[in-house]
């Protein structure tokens, strides 16, 4: 997975500039795989939760498209129904992003299940380094707050 | 279809592609799966362990842990301290079980990473304030 604020800013940043109506939902949407299918498991090991790991690694699954398909419509359900749609679409733009992104990286042959439960091969392109994006994060976080702060100056203002 | 109706519908999809994982994992088609239940399929494989973490290290070998599992790996330890995380490429042995390194690369920023992880969290949560509203029949966008 590439970092969350790189992530986050991936859709946040184009949300503030040009569709500020779908911020929420890609918000949500760009950091739901990882806060669903990676932070349960990584605070379980962290905190020596004791687990077995066929149960750890279940949590696996949740970071893979279909799963996130269900969580993203799932989450598009406490939306009322007047912007369900939208909050829908948005969610999964916010999923799709973060995938988008994570494929991009390079694990050694160890990518991700983007098809399961048709297939359990593993993808990955391969173009940049698993921490590339630490390095971009603080820049991508940067624009993305001034971003944010104009469309809330732009929207108090008028 | 009422909200609760369909939300019932999308958890049993959820729960049914959980079981699908968990069924693929407990018969070895998930290579994790493999490693952990069935090694004696491993022998002699080459593998790749991800971003696994430094438990100990000794002289000619050092000790991985990937999730609550520990793997001894055969190598030259030079330059690992505990807590690193790495990528370690080998042929897996059942007995041990152990790996015989061919090479590793250290994760360095995994740290940095992790940091980031919690910050993009909490800063996603910052931003649905400005985002949503709460109306009586659920979240509205807010533009």
């Amino acid at each position: 997975m590439a970092d969350m604020v790189t992530h986050l800013a991936s859709g946040l940043l184009p949300a503030a500039l040009i569709a500020p109506r779908y911020m929420g939902p890609l918000a949500i949407g760009t950091v739901l795989p990882d806060a669903t299918g990676r932070v349960p498991q990584m605070a379980f090991v962290m905190f020596d939760v004791p687990l077995p790991d066929v149960v750890l690694w279940a949590f696996d699954v949740l970071h893979q498209p279909l799963p996130q398909i269900l969580c993203a419509s799932l989450v598009a359900l406490v939306f009322a129904r007047s912007d369900r749609f939208a909050a829908w679409l948005g969610l999964l733009a916010g999923v799709a992003l973060h995938f988008g992104l994570d494929v991009l990286q390079d694990h050694h042959g160890q990518g991700y299940f983007l098809l399961f439960p048709v297939s359990a091969e593993r993808f990955e392109l391969g173009w940049i380094g698993s921490e590339a994006t630490v390095h971009l994060a603080p820049w991508a976080g940067a624009a993305t707050l001034a971003a944010v702060a104009w469309r809330l100056w732009k929207r108090r203002k008028g | 279809m009422t909200r609760a109706a369909l939300a019932g519908v999308l958890l049993v999809l959820l729960v049914a592609d959980m079981a699908a994982w968990s069924y693929a994992f407990s018969t070895g088609e998930i290579e994790a799966g493999r490693l952990l239940l069935y090694p004696d399929r491993m022998e002699g494989q080459p593998l790749v362990l991800s971003l696994v973490r430094v438990e100990s290290v000794a002289e000619d070998r050092y000790v991985v842990r990937s999730g609550k599992q520990h793997l001894e790996v055969l190598g030259d330890p030079t330059g690992l301290r505990r807590g690193d995380e790495i990528y370690v490429g080998g042929v897996f042995h059942a007995d041990g079980p152990r790996v015989e390194e061919r090479w590793r690369e250290l994760a360095p920023e995994r740290g940095n990473k992790k940091l980031l992880g919690v910050l993009g969290l909490l800063a996603a949560a910052a931003v649905l304030p400005f985002a949503l509203r709460v109306r009586a029949d659920g979240l509205v966008l807010h533009g």
